[in-house]
């Protein structure tokens, strides 16, 4: 009964929701800026429109790809570095910490000298992602309690070997979360790489569409990177999934 | 202090690396400064003309705590009206999924064509999208009173719906939301700065956004490194003293 | 000591959980039993037997599915509205941001009186924590937080002091002088109590009547009186009549837990 009853609000809620904005929009209410939501879809059932978008959808969802991809395994691969050896431990969630304060858009300039425009949208996806993976992993480290690492110390096996059959499958719930997370700042990390002269991508787009007053074009890219982190957590659902059945 | 300067440096040694090998990488591949400036270039760069960035840092600065001061006013306002009538935050569900779904580098575009360029659209901008966040931790941190708090304040007459609800709120929903609204500012410290920057960036108009942009056309990459390494350094810097305020103040209203 | 009509009368109450659409528990089947003004009276009996759940019925936090609860006369609830109530659990419930006299003074706050503090640092003084008066929960021990919060019940002088394993977190020696120091307060002013209880020493050493409850559905199955004179001490603890009450209780607890195993 109580459930229902969420699900009736949220059903209402997200009616409202649309309408406000299909109405608001036909009215003007928040000036030219906020189409009415039928306007975006009328744009974008133009041919050259859509194709417009998803080659460039296509490119920055490249670019978050590898972004994920990689900010990924470094982020492991520190937070199983930093297990192994717990010296490093300290200094590397440090550093981890000091990586996830860096306003992301500073290292735009940086990086488009050392590895060239090109790389950067992939470059600032990593980062973006790293911070997100590493912090997830250690906590899915840390996770297991100390008795279950006090047993298998005792049964003589070394901090790899813990690692293995103790604390990483217990760590993949939080894993995945992780990736979750990855998701969305790959997105992000890749748009905003784009802003520094990649030449393609939804960043491109979604800059161009704002300065030339191009209202439509601006939503329906704003619409396409929401459908890229939205498809991204959708593929790591799957990921879930399938591993779920073993491990849960 | 020699087990001072051990401590740091077993703490800070992977950000030291990473110094090192910046001036290892300009110096080794013999990059000239229109290329990428050397730490040192870049500190020259900043000390012939400090009150250029000091003028556009302090805009910065100013419009990022600016804008999460009143993004986090709303943001616990709201939640607090959320709480008291569901039938709010019901309303207010689908639309925070909404915006949390939508990458921010996509809404601010949005947001800035909609607000229109001008100073005070950073401020604006940064309090929009520090609101949600903000929003939702608070409104969770409203409900967590534990249960056996809640049955002493039911002994006494005095539960979230009823007459009394004013002093529930006063007394134990409020008191019990402080850490989120503590652990909030923490989280939103990068974040808002992060966002005046890309507002600044979009706009062209003033602040350290508004640097990086222009240097790059202008050619001068070690005043666009400058102004992203004092980005840096701000970003950081609010961190570190938002998680300072939270580890000290913290205590206070947990168990 | 008591009055010859019931304070709270418990007449043939049950309560049912219903779990989901066709799944239930029932906790407590057909409970009646009396309890007298002033007196001190302790619930015991294995884990799962309901005697939380009855508690929480009589303080008014919960309704019966089947029978009545009354308390002078009233429903549970009408106490409650009117703060006629004290209750100390196992948690201590404190509120960390508060001081120790905040604490104390938060019931006045919350029945919309105001705060009588000449009351609070007479509590204090009770529980004899008047140093501590500035000091946060955090920074006082186990046994002082449970005094605090034995302190808190009383300050509104209420008609029904309702007790949930108030000493359960404590360590044995802490809770032996706990029982002693609960046992001091109560004489000086003796209100109507019901305790919730794990141990049977601690029954037998604080109540007026022991009611033990059986699981599956709860019922109360015994009734033991403690005729023990008062003011109680630790020394009355070790005495004969006292330890042959403990046994014959523990006697029958065994008989329920055994029973049930077997």
């Amino acid at each position: 009964m109580k459930d229902n009853l969420r699900h009736m609000r949220w059903f209402f809620g997200v009616v409202i929701m649309i309408s406000a904005w299909e109405i608001t929009g036909n009215y003007g209410w928040l000036g030219s800026t906020w189409p009415p939501l039928s306007s975006i879809f009328d744009y974008l059932n133009s041919r050259p429109n859509l194709e417009l978008l998803l080659r460039n959808a296509a490119v920055t969802g490249i670019n978050a790809t590898f972004g994920l991809l990689l900010g990924t395994l470094i982020g492991a691969s520190l937070a199983i570095l930093g297990f192994l050896i717990p010296r490093l431990y300290l200094g590397l969630s440090t550093f981890a910490t000091f990586v996830n304060a860096l306003p992301l858009i500073a290292l735009g300039p940086l990086l488009i000298i050392t590895v060239g425009e090109g790389a950067t949208p992939v470059a600032i996806a990593t980062l973006s992602v790293f911070f997100s993976f590493f912090v997830a992993a250690i906590s899915g480290l840390e996770e297991t309690t100390a008795i279950q690492r006090d047993v298998t110390i005792v049964f003589g096996a070394s901090r790899w070997n813990q690692l293995r059959f103790v604390q990483l499958p217990a760590a993949v719930p939080r894993l995945l979360d992780g990736l979750k997370l990855g998701a969305t700042a790959a997105v992000l990390g890749a748009i905003l790489g784009e802003w520094f002269g990649s030449g393609s991508g939804l960043g491109v787009i979604l800059v161009s569409a704002m300065q030339n007053f191009q209202i439509q074009l601006l939503w329906s890219a704003a619409l396409f990177g929401t459908l890229l982190t939205i498809a991204g957590f959708l593929f790591i659902t799957v990921i879930r999934l399938l591993l779920f059945r073993r491990y849960v | 202090m020699r087990a001072w300067l051990f401590n740091a440096l077993f703490r800070y040694w992977a950000i030291l690396i990473l110094l090192v090998s910046w001036q290892a990488l300009v110096t080794v591949n013999d990059y000239n400064s229109i290329v990428a400036p050397s730490p040192m270039q870049v500190g020259i760069a900043f000390l012939s003309d400090p009150e250029y960035f000091m003028l556009h840092a302090w805009h910065t600065l100013s419009s990022a705590i600016g804008g999460l001061i009143l993004g986090i006013a709303v943001g616990i306002t709201v939640a607090s009206l959320s709480w008291a009538t569901p039938l709010f935050n019901g309303l207010l569900m689908p639309m925070s999924l909404f915006f949390r779904s939508i990458p921010i580098v996509a809404i601010i575009p949005i947001i800035v064509r909609l607000v229109g360029y001008g100073s005070h659209s950073v401020i604006m901008i940064t309090a929009i999208l520090t609101f949600f966040p903000c929003y939702l931790l608070f409104l969770s941190g409203l409900e967590s009173a534990n249960s056996t708090r809640r049955d002493f304040f039911a002994s006494l007459n005095c539960r979230p719906k009823g007459i009394k609800m004013l002093s529930f709120f006063r007394y134990l929903a409020l008191p019990s939301a402080m850490p989120s609204l503590l652990i909030s500012v923490r989280l939103l410290a990068p974040t808002c700065i992060l966002v005046a920057l890309v507002t600044e960036f979009l706009m062209g108009l003033q602040g350290l956004g508004y640097v990086m942009t222009s240097a790059r056309s202008t050619l001068r990459m070690d005043v666009s490194w400058t102004a992203a390494l004092i980005s840096c350094f701000l970003s950081v810097g609010f961190f570190l003293l938002a998680s300072a305020v939270e580890q000290k103040y913290r205590s206070r209203w947990v168990d | 000591m008591s009055a010859a009509e019931p304070f709270i009368e418990i007449d043939g109450v049950s309560k049912r959980f219903q779990l989901s659409r066709s799944d239930y528990v029932d906790a407590l089947d057909d409970v009646s039993f009396e309890i007298y003004k002033n007196e001190f009276v302790a619930l015991v009996g294995p884990s799962g037997c309901g005697k939380s759940t009855l508690l929480r019925m009589i303080a008014g936090l919960d309704e019966p599915s089947d029978g009545t609860i009354k308390v002078g006369h009233d429903h549970p609830r009408q106490l409650i509205a009117q703060q006629r109530v004290g209750m100390a659990m196992q948690e201590h419930g404190l509120m960390p941001w508060l001081d120790a006299g905040e604490n104390v003074s938060l019931p006045f706050r919350l029945a919309g009186l105001p705060v009588d503090l000449e009351r609070v640092e007479e509590l204090l003084h009770l529980v004899k924590l008047s140093e501590f008066a500035k000091a946060r929960p955090s920074q006082l021990s186990g046994g002082m937080k449970q005094r605090l919060s034995i302190a808190r019940a009383l300050v509104l002088q209420p008609d029904l002091l309702i007790l949930d394993e108030p000493f359960g977190a404590l360590d044995a020696v802490t809770r032996r002088m706990m029982n002693q120091e609960l046992q001091r307060i109560w004489s000086n002013k003796p209100t109507t109590t019901v305790l919730v209880t794990h141990s049977l020493e601690e029954a037998v050493f604080l109540s007026d009547r022991i009611l033990m409850m059986s699981p599956n559905p709860g019922t109360v199955i015994s009734e033991y009186p403690v005729p023990l004179p008062r003011p109680r001490t630790l020394q009355t603890s070790r005495e004969e009549g006292f330890l042959g009450l403990v046994e014959s209780v523990t006697a029958r607890l065994d008989e329920i837990c055994c029973t049930n195993l077997l």
